[in-house]
């Protein structure tokens, strides 16, 4: 499991670093904090609950489609998966230190239980960096987090 | 797309049909299904669940699943017998495995392991392929417990009235704070269609294929908890590790097929229980369900007989969690919040820089997360809103993480814990001095005088409430009233919050429209839009502007048309004991020349989950030629 999840975290920055434009990640998670989310109409449409709509239906069984294979996102991109769907959660737990978020994201980055207040620490003490402006993407997001990590005592392990 | 991607199954199905003809002449085959007849497989309940075979008109069986492809025989659909034996043919495919395609014993991989369970396959003779697809899925899933996800209803949307319910499967290393990754299987309509009244309406005829999908917790949290502001109970069930292998085997073999949806039996919880019926075998929640599946009951049904729960979580929503903080701040604090999200007040204002550096921090958060809602409920400056939010943060971000304030306390009542939601109702009326015996019948779900626990405050949901009448001076039974749909909702405004109230109702009631002494039974139509204010945690007041339809041959063009205001106040005098006024007036057009005015006043009584006691006093008719009524009725809460 550890050892999966370090190499996904690796993957992470490669797919990363590959992507040039924001918001196209090879998953097509990537999204920019405070992304315009949905109006009206759309929330009109989300809140058709008992149904699904195309593009966020992830068939059991349906085979590979991004980084997803048979419907679960595969290893490598969890945490890209999840900072791309959880941008304005997460820095609002990073801002203040603590949070279902930013737990979520340490359980996803492998990080043992007794590094874990660390990991809250650094993330609430290098916000200013980790999110530098409004406009920040996911991408940029994990990039500076993985930068707070190698340059710390403690989560430097963590790090790639 | 669509379309196209089920052609493309459909073709997949076919092939999977016709390769494994090669095994035809294989001995251990015959033996195999001589075994399975000796045994009555095809008979045995677990089959028929695993292919969802019903009892049919015909005294046969059919299976509920619409795609050929999930089927092995020909008459697979009706014969659970040719489709068991078709299925153990299909096992000795040698097919091998790539993205699109699998080996029947993975692409049936709930059945092989059954089947193998029943007449334990001898290796030698049947090679047992490895799946590999599936074990990569069930590898990333990472299964340990089964969650059941019960969000609320919403009245806002017509579809989800009676909220929901999907299954999370827990992973082996989460914590109650790390549980948004993990993944949940989730049973829905499938559709396009953005008309919530439509979709209602087509979903009540089985209009559209259901189907099964996976999705990360978050966003089934992002899209209840968020967006739509809908509370959720977590209900942790204490399923076994070989229990949760057959319902994700089951899984993997349904994820690409259809059913017919409706949305009041055969819908998200009747599924859902059909699937913890296929983990547990022995166990048959999904047949206590005849006609209605709602989600309370379903949820209440299975925790009840079964023993399933372990514990239950909440998991308020965004606004339950604003609303929960505003009410722990002063005024003043408010103010602050509300002109910091509004922009009227600098983040870095010396106003604030005052207060108390915990204060300080819980009114950025709270500014914040309102923010984000009204983001949320569709206000469009996104550049604005990203702007404000992070400059909010970056405040928040340089005060101390602890802040003392409590999380939003667990309701006392559960969501399943409510009354049942089909109701009986038996009720002597005084109507104008004469006596009348009264009996209605609503199947669901609830209304605005019944035990409001576990139930959403201020909304009303009732359909086809039947009342009949006899009126014992007259010696005549006939229907009062026949509602098919009545809703209503009405939810208090304030600073921060500013929801519209509404009301619709349709069906046959008795209205005044000639000077027949019997009223008519008449086809009206009713609704109307408002606003409503709580004046104090118990009391809340409304006003809403009405109008009516009215249909019936004895009227000109046979329809007339009226409209009206509407006034009322609920008022909780203890939890078990609620007081509610009403009052209104319609003008009808001139071809009718009626004003009609109606006053009630009611109360009801209840001292458990599944019975209440009403009493009501009605002034209603034609104006200045009305009469009274005074109805005490008994009323039984059912499943």
């Amino acid at each position: 499991m550890k050892k999966l999840i370090t190499a996904s975290f690796l993957s992470v920055m490669v797919v990363s670093a590959a992507s040039a434009a924001p918001n196209n990640v090879g998953c097509g998670w990537g999204s920019m904090v405070f992304e315009g989310k949905n109006g009206v109409p759309e929330q009109v449409l989300a809140a058709t609950t008992n149904g699904t709509f195309g593009n966020q239906t992830f068939g059991i069984s349906s085979g590979t489609a991004g980084c997803a294979r048979d419907g679960v996102v595969q290893q490598y991109a969890a945490a890209d998966a999840f900072t791309g769907a959880n941008m304005e959660r997460l820095a609002r737990d990073m801002s203040v230190g603590q949070g279902e978020a930013l737990e979520t994201m340490a359980d996803l980055m492998d990080i043992a239980d007794e590094h874990k207040p660390a990991f809250f620490k650094a993330s609430k003490e290098n916000f200013a960096r980790i999110f530098p402006s409004e406009n920040v993407t996911s991408e940029q997001v994990l990039t500076s987090l993985n930068d707070v990590m190698a340059s710390d005592n403690v989560l430097s392990r963590y790090a790639v | 797309m669509a379309v196209f991607l089920r052609l493309r199954y459909l073709f997949l199905g076919l092939f999977c049909l016709l390769l494994p003809v090669q095994a035809w002449s294989n001995t251990y085959l015959d033996e195999l299904v001589e075994r399975a007849e000796q045994q009555q497989l095809a008979q045995h309940p677990y089959w028929l669940k695993l292919v969802h075979y019903k009892p049919d008109l015909f005294g046969g069986y059919t299976s509920e699943v619409l795609n050929r492809n999930f089927f092995n025989a020909a008459d697979g659909p009706r014969n659970p017998q040719s489709e068991l034996n078709a299925t153990l043919k299909a096992f000795f495919s040698d097919l091998e495995e790539t993205d699109q395609q699998q080996n029947p014993q993975c692409r049936f991989i709930a059945r092989y392991h059954w089947l193998n369970s029943q007449l334990d396959f001898d290796p030698d003779k049947l090679e047992p392929r490895t799946c590999q697809r599936f074990t990569d899925w069930y590898d990333t899933i990472d299964p340990h417990r089964l969650t059941l996800i019960f969000p609320a209803g919403t009245d806002n949307s017509p579809s989800s009235m009676f909220g929901h319910t999907l299954i999370r499967i827990d992973r082996q290393d989460q914590t109650e704070r790390s549980r948004l990754f993990s993944y949940s299987i989730n049973y829905a309509a499938e559709t396009d269609e953005t008309n919530g009244v439509l979709f209602a309406f087509k979903g009540i005829l089985g209009g559209y294929p259901g189907r099964f999908s996976i999705m990360p917790y978050y966003d089934k949290v992002n899209q209840y908890n968020q967006m739509e502001n809908r509370d959720i109970w977590e209900y942790q069930l204490n399923f076994t590790p070989e229990e949760i292998d057959r319902l994700l085997r089951h899984a993997w073999e349904i994820g690409q097929v259809d059913f017919a949806y409706y949305f009041f039996l055969e819908n998200c919880s009747y599924r859902l229980l059909e699937l913890l019926d296929i983990a547990r075998p022995g166990m048959h929640t999904a047949d206590e369900f005849d006609w209605f599946a709602i989600p309370g009951d379903t949820v209440h049904v299975a925790l009840k007989q079964e023993a399933l729960l372990d514990r239950a979580l909440y998991r308020p929503s965004q606004r339950t969690r604003i609303q929960h903080v505003l009410s722990r701040l002063t005024a003043e604090e408010q103010t602050s919040v509300l002109e910091l999200a509004d922009g009227k007040l600098p983040v870095d204002d010396p106003s604030l820089q005052q207060r108390e550096p915990s204060r300080r921090a819980v009114i950025y958060e709270t500014a914040y997360d309102y923010v984000q809602y009204r983001h949320n409920q569709g206000e469009p400056d996104r550049d604005a809103i990203a702007k404000l939010s992070y400059q909010l943060l970056m405040q928040r971000n340089q005060l101390p993480t602890e802040t003392g304030m409590p999380g939003v306390p667990t309701p006392p009542v559960r969501l399943d814990q409510g009354h049942g939601s089909s109701r009986l109702a038996l009720g002597y009326v005084n109507d104008d001095h004469r006596d009348v015996l009264e009996l209605r019948l609503r199947p669901a779900y609830h209304d605005l005088l019944d035990p409001r626990a576990g139930y959403t405050e201020g909304a009303q949901i009732n359909f086809f409430d039947l009342s009949l009448r006899h009126d014992f001076d007259r010696d005549k039974t006939r229907v009062h009233a026949f509602r098919l749909v009545d809703i209503v909702s009405l939810v208090g405004r304030d600073d921060f919050f500013k929801p519209i109230s509404w009301k619709f109702n349709m069906g046959l009631e008795r209205w005044p429209i000639d000077a027949s002494p019997d009223e008519r039974l008449v086809f009206a139509l009713n609704g109307g839009g408002g606003l409503a204010f709580s004046l104090s945690e118990r009391v809340k007041f409304y006003t809403l502007a009405d109008a009516t339809l009215l249909g019936h041959d004895q009227l000109d063009h046979s329809l007339s048309a009226g409209i009206g205001p509407s006034l009322g106040l609920i008022w909780d005098i203890t939890p078990h004991w609620r007081f509610k006024l009403d009052s209104r007036s319609q003008r009808f057009a001139d071809d009718l020349d009626l004003t009609y005015v109606e006053h009630s006043i009611a109360q009801s009584f209840h001292w458990d989950r599944n019975s209440s006691l009403r009493l009501k006093w009605l002034r209603r008719g034609p104006d200045g030629q009305t009469t009274d009524s005074i109805n005490l009725s008994w009323h039984w809460y059912l499943k």
